[in-house]
């Protein structure tokens, strides 16, 4: 649990091109890899902790989100039991923050995923799964400038009913 | 290395196969090119594998088995890697409905392909949306033909729950209840099986039965595959089940969605069709229909702004479709207007028709967006309007006519009495187009133009886009026609003003004395057009009642440059004689080339002269009197007696 104490404290953070970002420890701490490392480091304030997989752009996008959540409670820790459907509903404001372009959208996923902010990773997994839902293969290629490069043999293959069955 | 070309060549030679490669070919270029744009790079197929897992897992089974045929990475990701059968588990889950435990002999991701892809009718190969009609038989046939009788009177057995007498076994392995689908044609239940199937077991049955073996025995023999049958059947029992749920989930989601659709679309005021054309929308309602989701106006309304941009471009696009039909009806009009001034022959000139368009009465008519061509034809014959054209023609006039003025060397000219001729009627009021004059003599159209001639010049040989820019700016004065004019003029002793000009020489005739030969000119015209040929023209007049002889032929040129059928054989005809060749009237004593072949000119001797046809005249002008452009007055027909 965070005290008052921690509250006003400020955290310093080295992005991979060297820019310096100073925020609050509660906004900080929405990384459970930072609040990890704070952790590791102690009360030393002036330490900056390197962020070396982060530019500054992407981080700056995080932490305006993380500013935002800045209040939200911890997330649950994650559930075992698989058989419960996941929705793909994100909330107004994070629809509207994750509107960028594809670039940005994959570089926060790989910078949430890679801070673990769990609850951003799914805003951005999210996103890609609902321009990925209700598409045809070729739409999805078109969308990601994905190359086919399946031979007319192996795509005829694959449009062959049960092609992947191992046996009958 | 020897096998290798063989096969190459086997390959040239199938044409299935050389389309194969000419398409792995073009594939590959395509992903070579592809790669080197980068546009956008393809971040999506470089997510590490957990990450791709994560948002997999807000998908549903449809949804990853098109990822998985995106690409050849993502396939093997998704198909070919074990341990992804997970994402295929929670997408199972997240699709609507949950689909239920795939076959215990299929992989999740050939479960998926089982269930979405489409497949040929087994009996009459039409390409099917449907499931297969027996999940454990993978019999897929249509429902609407016939092909389920054909099937099994061809390739399948069929029995109406009368299988007894037949091995216990052999109604638990191998026959399935399709009653169900089969509803629609047959009143109770049918138990079939393929006929493939069939034979092995009864022959089996039939060697066990010869050999003393009971049919209990067999059927414990055969014990294993009665269990996994049983399995199996359940299992496709629960797929039937789910697939029906699902149709019938397609079917209310459809209806739904179509409904809110709707209501969009008419509180806006927009076409249900149109509003389904537009792109956002479209791949919105294509979403929810695949993923079975009934759409909400909380997810609507946010694409209220992007779809009303949509409609008013797709409204403008139809609006555009239509227009040009109107427009043409509308210019068919105008045209039909233009060519009854031309007709009428008024005295005054008329433009050009481009001209003509863009007269602000007229281009009010034409752009009328609003206005049918019967509206249009209504209101240009209605009094006003021909008032109002008059008014817009005669403003024209008197703006060309200043500039022309200018030309002709009378810029302050103002024509106060209308009892006298305008200046620019005057046979000495001659002009050329500075743009088109070379391509005109190509053509033999006349290059000298009075001032109602330029008023409607087209120029020749230009596409009708550019000959639309009419412009005074392009003619200049005809010098040599206008000198040619004031010559003739001393020569009859007339005046610029006097109109009578052209009457006085229809009875007389012209003889250019800078050509060699007898080259006669018939009229007014005739002089503009022939002056052009030199700097300075000389010609002098026939005394009026002169017996011409060969006599003149005005319009053979045309008549024999026409197109028709009958001109073509006139033009090889050898009729024709040269006027240059001819001893000259004037100089009588003129050396000619061929005076030999050509002695005199008398009637009597005509059939002397060298004949020509028409292309050999052509020739023979040009290189024996530097004629390039052949006119009337070149030539004559040479009389048959």
């Amino acid at each position: 649990m965070s005290t008052t104490e921690d509250k006003t404290r400020k955290v310093k953070l080295v992005t991979s091109d060297n820019e310096e970002f100073e925020v609050d420890w509660e906004v900080a701490t929405r990384s459970v890899l930072i609040k990890h490392m704070l952790e590791d480091i102690g009360e030393s304030e002036e330490q900056a902790i390197p962020l070396p997989n982060v530019t500054a752009n992407v981080l700056k996008k995080v932490l305006e989100w993380c500013e935002h959540h800045r209040k939200d409670p911890e997330p649950a820790p994650e559930s075992s039991d698989d058989n419960r459907k996941r929705t793909l509903e994100i909330g107004d404001w994070d629809a509207k923050f994750i509107q960028v372009d594809q670039e940005m959208l994959f570089e926060i996923i790989l910078a949430a995923n890679y801070l673990d902010i769990k609850a951003l990773l799914d805003v951005g997994c999210k996103t890609v799964a609902n321009m990925i839902k209700g598409k045809q293969p070729e739409e999805i290629r078109k969308m990601f400038n994905i190359v086919n490069d399946f031979t007319p043999e192996e795509e005829a293959q694959i449009k062959k009913e049960n092609e992947w069955a191992e046996d009958r | 290395m020897v096998d290798k070309e063989k096969k190459t060549q086997q390959k040239q030679n199938d044409p299935l196969d050389a389309r194969r490669m000419k398409r792995v070919k073009l594939e590959r270029k395509k992903a070579k090119e592809a790669n080197l744009k980068e546009l956008v790079p393809d971040r999506f197929s470089r997510l590490p594998f957990e990450l791709l897992a994560n948002v997999l897992s807000f998908t549903g089974a449809c949804d990853v088995l098109s990822v998985a045929r995106c690409s050849r990475h993502l396939c093997g990701f998704l198909a070919d890697f074990p341990t992804s059968s997970f994402i295929w588990r929670r997408a199972r889950v997240n699709t609507n409905p949950p689909i239920p435990d795939p076959l215990p002999n299929l992989t999740e991701s050939a479960y998926a392909a089982l269930l979405f892809d489409p497949g040929p009718c087994e009996q009459c190969g039409t390409l099917l949306r449907t499931p297969f009609i027996s999940f454990g038989l993978r019999l897929r046939l249509c429902q609407e033909k016939n092909c389920i009788q054909d099937w099994l009177d061809q390739k399948g057995i069929g029995r109406y729950k009368e299988y007894d007498g037949l091995p216990v076994c052999f109604a638990r392995i191998y026959v399935e209840t399709c009653a169900v689908r089969l509803n629609s044609k047959f009143t109770t239940d049918i138990l079939f099986c393929r006929k493939s199937e069939y034979d092995p077991v009864i022959r089996d049955y039939a060697v066990a039965r010869a050999r003393g073996l009971s049919r209990f025995d067999f059927e414990r023999l055969h014990e294993f595959e009665a269990e996994k049958t049983e399995m199996l059947f359940a299992k496709s029992h629960k797929i039937r089940r789910w697939w029906e749920d699902r149709s019938y989930k397609e079917r209310s989601v459809m209806h739904e969605n179509s409904k809110v659709t709707r209501r969009f679309a008419t509180e806006n005021n927009w076409d249900y069709w149109d509003l389904l054309g537009t792109p956002t929308f479209r791949d919105f309602y294509i979403m929810k229909k695949r993923s079975l989701e009934e759409m909400s106006k909380k997810e609507i309304y946010p694409l209220l702004e992007v779809v009303r941009n949509e409609m008013e471009e797709r409204i403008g696009r139809q609006r555009m479709r239509t227009e040009p039909d109107e427009r043409k009806g509308r210019m068919r009009q105008v045209e039909k207007l233009y060519a009854r001034l031309r007709s009428q022959g008024s005295d005054s000139a008329v433009p050009a028709l481009s001209v003509f368009k863009g007269l602000a009465v007229i281009s009010v008519v034409l752009n009328n967006r609003k206005k049918s061509a019967e509206a249009a034809k209504e209101e240009m014959a209605s009094a006003p309007f021909q008032a109002l054209l008059a008014d817009n023609l005669s403003v024209w006039r008197e703006n060309q006519q200043r500039v022309l003025l200018k030309l002709i060397g009378r810029p302050n000219y103002a024509h106060i009495n209308e009892a006298k001729p305008h200046p620019l009627t005057f046979c000495t009021a001659r002009f050329n187009c500075t743009k088109c004059k070379d391509q005109a003599l190509k053509q033999f159209k006349p290059v000298s133009l009075s001032f109602s001639d330029l008023c409607k010049h087209e120029c020749a040989g230009l596409s009708e886009r550019s000959s639309g820019t009419w412009s005074i700016a392009n003619f200049a004065l005809d010098k040599k026609a206008a000198n040619a004019s004031k010559a003739l003029l001393g020569l009859l002793a007339l005046t610029e003003e006097n109109v009578q000009v052209s009457k006085v020489l229809a009875h007389r005739k012209l003889l250019c004395g800078s050509c060699d030969g007898m080259v006669i000119m018939s009229n007014l015209r005739a002089l503009h057009e022939h002056c052009q040929r030199h700097e300075n023209m000389v010609f002098s007049l026939f005394e009026p009642g002169f017996n011409m002889r060969p006599s003149l032929n005005v319009g053979l040129r045309d008549e024999l440059l026409s197109r028709k059928k009958s001109a073509e054989g006139t033009r090889k005809e050898k009729t024709l004689g040269c006027r240059h060749c001819l001893p000259s009237r004037a100089n009588p004593d003129l050396q000619h080339e061929e005076r030999d072949a050509i002695p005199d000119s008398t009637e009597s001797n005509l059939g002397n002269y060298k004949r020509f046809d028409f292309d050999g005249m052509r020739s023979h002008l040009m290189d024996r009197h530097g004629v390039n452009y052949i006119a009337d007055e070149d030539f004559f027909r040479i009389p048959l007696h």
